[in-house]
């Protein structure tokens, strides 16, 4: 045999053929890898982790002073189905309807996903948890229960204007639940599953985004006293066939709400049922002129200015023209008081001269008292109407010097008057003790807030011996705030409503009373407590109107509250001599 | 200078080496995934096989390296009609193994065996001998046919199972060696018109099998095509598109864990690119062709005519087999479904590529004596 050559040419080519071939391959690896990896690199994503997932936030609980549950959250559960996996909707249908109570037509229409979706149904919603038993006892394939956290109040009625409930998202619509949203709500957490093939997601996941759950309110509120006060208050409504009525319980030391109280009420359990007038707070929304309620602080501005003293007198004639304007006394026949006496038979004319002797000063008062500005609550609250001092004129002065032209909420006049019972320092109020974030274990406390000193302590302990002489001297009986055991300084307020135009119409009236009780400077603990009732009216036997006054419906009413809850707050009476 | 018992080509020895060393880490990776969607038993089972048929292909391998040409010569028609005797069995209801609509393995006591793997070793050996025992310039009409109709029974054969990947690797290396052998050249033109009415005839019979890969490789992303059809393109794509410059880390891939179909076997490329990344890549494709160069390099010190198209064809097989189905794995060709030469799990893969490689050692070592 020869010898073999080979041919070096078709060998050179097949090289040529096996370096371009490997090239392309190069360089279509190259693509892949760099250039057009994003959207490769996207549809992984896609398929190893199912789209992100919420983690809800559990929402926070609502407690009392005590750790009362006011509101908490419990389970209901979903009914859901998935059409396209129910072989038999008829008589599941059948089945299903007779437990949850709603037509059997319905329930196969939906189960047969009839005009709608056939991959996810609702069938029914909220049920409880015995109704979700009995359908899991069916067995069925192709429904399953969802389940799901909704407000529960277990106090029904107790606080629900202060309280207010949440709507469909589980957010705020009313009350604390609305104005503590943020930190009630919590921030949902993001959570990843990894996927198989198969697209079944993993048990394990991983967390993006963590989940804060909400933070709990304890109020400052008193679960038992509430209750008491809610049921005087509502008596006394009932009696006068008022609109409404409110009462701020108030410890004057720490500005602390001990009751805060809005009537009418409503079960929170049954929100979509109330109305406007039952979820409106009035403690802390109801914005009304005071009347005479304000003289106690009118009072104490005079005596820290040194303007009055225990002797002042004035001559009142029932009746005066002001500046135009004609002005009447309670007492229309012309008399002549001490300041005590003026207190008691609520003078105004009397006042009018001390708003007189006080001058301008009368406005900076009014404002340390912290009328005319929202006292931070966090709960929603109206900061009532105190004018701009630059538009503070004589008619002004007068007016507010007996409780007219300055308009308040119980809440304000309620911080006012614990200045006076707290040596002349006026405490911000506090309606939220503490805060507790369960994702940190702490708890946030809101401490005792004094905002400034207003009057004096001599001129405050001098205003509460003036307001206890009120309610001691009574010259016709007995006063209707008194109650045996206990000192009580206090002073009532009747005041006409206005009119959209602003006249006042002597039909409809605000009557209220500010009590202290014990009123004792001395006295180690003490109560504010401020009663509202709004346009109370009652009619005689023969149908006649009586007139309704704050010392007939308001101040009876506090003598019924503070003789309940004096005991249950071990507030001791006075030594019996 | 004293002659040495064991001579070889460093080249060929260290790309073989690694691509058995990647492919024996691979197929361990790839059994890993596999076992855990419960698609093999354990997570070392498909690496014991691969290891048993590496022992087994050593053996055949080491046998053929200590074989002398005249041997290898003689076993070409023995090993061709043993091939063709196996395609046969495909066709026997009872051996035949069906996959994915292909009748591509015969089981045997258990044992699953692939004879388009033998076949072609058969085809290089027999075609080799075939022309070598000729003056191929001067071959007749008849001898061209006989020499046609020797290839063609076990081509159809493959191409029936059907087959098309291997059916077009063997033809390429048949063509190949016809080509270089210095085979009368209207033969090729004879060939080549058969493969384009081949073409035509698949072509116009199965337009909407055609028409959808053709889509599926020109956009995977296609959103128009049915999932099925992309499905084993995207996931090789993604794989690949996930390993980055140094891959995810070798054991450490995400397609393996039952996204990517066959990925020991036909896509284990996009493993070895998703775990080693462009880096573990390039080395494969390096050493592929670093293959198919040494073995031309052999073929052209071959001192006669079987050696050099023997040598030749079996550094197109693997160097073929191996683009195409690097090829496929990467988007460049559509899906057809030829394994990866020393990478893919598949025991009668490797045992005849571990045998190849032994003849060539063979060759290379029978040029090294021949010359001294």
């Amino acid at each position: 045999m020869k010898q073999f050559k080979p041919n070096t040419f078709r060998l050179g080519f097949m090289l040529f053929l096996c370096v371009a071939l490997f090239g392309t391959l190069f360089v279509k690896l190259f693509i892949v890898q760099f250039i057009n990896a994003n959207e490769f690199n996207q549809r992984a994503k896609q398929q190893y982790r199912k789209p992100n997932e919420e983690i809800p936030a559990t929402r926070g609980e609502i407690f009392d002073r005590n750790g009362i549950r006011l509101v908490t959250n419990s389970i209901t559960y979903d009914l859901v189905c998935e059409p396209e996996k129910i072989s038999n909707p008829d008589g599941m249908g059948e089945a299903i309807s007779s437990v949850i109570g709603m037509e059997s037509k319905t329930v196969q229409e939906r189960l047969k996903g009839t005009g709608g979706t056939k991959s996810y149904t609702i069938i029914k919603k909220n049920l409880d948890s015995k109704l979700a038993d009995k359908i899991r006892s069916f067995g069925f394939k192709g429904i399953w229960l969802e389940t799901r956290f909704v407000r529960s109040y277990p106090q029904q009625n107790l606080a629900s204007p202060l309280i207010g409930f949440t709507g469909n998202d589980n957010h705020g619509k009313y009350g604390l639940e609305i104005d503590f949203d943020k930190e009630l709500s919590g921030e949902s957490g993001l959570r990843t599953y990894p996927m198989d093939s198969k697209g079944i997601a993993g048990r394990t996941y991983k967390v993006l985004k963590p989940v804060l759950n909400g933070k709990s309110l304890y109020l400052t509120i008193d679960n038992t006293i509430q209750f008491v006060v809610e049921e005087e208050l509502e008596r006394t409504c009932r009696e006068w066939n008022a609109k409404g009525g409110a009462c701020v319980i108030m410890n004057p030391q720490t500005g602390e709400i001990i009751a805060c109280v809005s009537y009418p009420t409503y079960n929170l359990n049954d929100a979509l049922n109330s109305n406007d007038n039952q979820r409106r707070n009035r403690a802390l929304n109801y914005v009304y002129e005071p009347g005479s309620v304000f003289k106690g602080i009118v009072t104490a501005a005079a005596l820290e200015l040194g303007k009055i003293d225990d002797n002042f007198t004035a001559d009142c004639a029932g009746r005066t023209v002001f500046k135009g304007y004609r002005l009447f006394c309670n007492n229309r026949h012309g008399h002549q008081e001490k300041l005590a006496e003026e207190l008691k038979n609520s003078c105004n004319m009397a006042f009018m001269k001390i708003g007189q002797l006080i001058g301008k000063d009368l406005c900076r008062f009014v404002n340390d008292f912290g009328f005319g500005k929202k006292t931070g609550t966090g709960a929603h609250e109206e900061s009532g109407l105190v004018k701009n001092s630059r538009s503070w004129d004589d008619v002004t002065i007068a007016t507010v010097s007996y409780g007219q032209g300055v308009s308040v909420t119980p809440l304000q006049l309620a911080q006012a008057y614990s200045a006076l019972a707290n040596g002349g320092v006026l405490m911000k109020p506090i309606l939220i003790q503490q805060i507790y974030d369960p994702n940190k274990g702490t708890f946030e406390r809101n401490a005792p807030q004094p905002i400034r000193q207003v009057v004096s302590k001599k001129t405050a302990d001098h205003v509460l011996r003036l307001l206890t002489e009120v309610v001691d001297m009574k010259e016709d009986g007995v006063h209707q705030a008194k109650i045996p055991g206990y000192s009580v300084a206090g002073k009532t307020g009747t005041t006409p409503k206005t009119t959209a135009s602003g006249d006042y119409q002597f039909s409809k009236f605000d009557c209220s009373f500010c009590g202290i009780v014990p009123s004792d400077p001395l006295a180690p603990q003490k109560l504010v407590v401020l009663v509202a009732i709004d346009e109370p009216y009652k009619t005689t036997a023969s149908g006649g109107r009586i007139n309704p006054f704050g010392s007939t419906t308001a101040a009876p009413c506090f003598k019924r509250i503070a003789e309940r809850i004096l005991s249950d707050l071990r507030i001791a009476p006075k030594e019996i001599k | 200078m004293p002659k040495r018992a064991y001579v070889f080509d460093k080249g060929l020895l260290f790309s073989t080496l690694s691509l058995v060393g990647i492919g024996l880490l691979a197929v361990y990776s790839a059994g890993v995934g596999k076992a855990f969607v419960g698609e093999v038993p354990s997570p070392g089972y498909l690496l014991f096989k691969q290891l048993m048929a590496f022992i087994i292909g050593f053996a055949a391998g080491f046998i053929a390296y200590r074989s002398s040409i005249d041997t290898i010569k003689l076993l070409a028609y023995p090993i061709y009609f043993l091939a063709i005797g196996l395609l046969v069995l495909l066709y026997v209801p009872g051996f035949g193994v069906t996959i994915n609509y292909s009748t591509r393995w015969i089981e045997i006591a258990g044992q699953s065996f692939q004879p388009s793997e033998l076949a072609k070793v058969g085809l290089i050996l027999s075609t080799a001998s075939y022309l070598s025992v000729r003056e191929p310039r001067k071959m007749s009409a008849r001898e061209v046919f006989k020499l046609f109709l020797m290839f063609g029974v076990p081509a159809l054969l493959v191409l029936r199972s059907p087959d098309l990947g291997s059916t077009i690797v063997i033809l390429t290396i048949f063509i190949t060696q016809y080509f270089l052998s210095g085979a009368p050249i209207w033969g090729l033109i004879f060939l080549g018109a058969l493969f384009v009415l081949g073409v035509l005839y698949e072509s116009l019979t199965r337009v909407a099998y055609w028409k959808d890969r053709i889509t599926a490789w020109l956009d995977p992303l296609n959103p128009n095509l049915s999932d099925n059809v992309s499905y084993q393109m995207v996931q090789s794509l993604i794989a690949i598109a996930n390993g980055g410059f140094f891959g995810s880390g070798l054991f450490y891939g995400q397609q393996k864990f039952g996204r990517l179909p066959m990925v020991e076997s036909d896509f284990v490329f996009s493993l070895v690119v998703e775990e080693l990344g462009f880096v573990g890549a390039v080395f494969v494709i390096a050493m592929f062709a670093l293959f198919v160069v040494r073995s031309i390099r052999i073929a052209s010190k071959s001192k006669n005519l079987f050696s050099y198209l023997v040598a030749l064809g079996i550094g197109l097989h693997i160097g073929l087999q191996g683009f195409i189905n690097m090829a496929v794995a990467t988007g460049l060709l559509p899906v057809t479904g030829v394994t990866l030469p020393f990478l893919s799990a598949g025991g009668t893969s490797l045992i005849v590529n571990m045998l190849e490689v032994g003849i060539l050692f063979a060759i290379d070592r029978n040029n090294r004596q021949e010359l001294t």
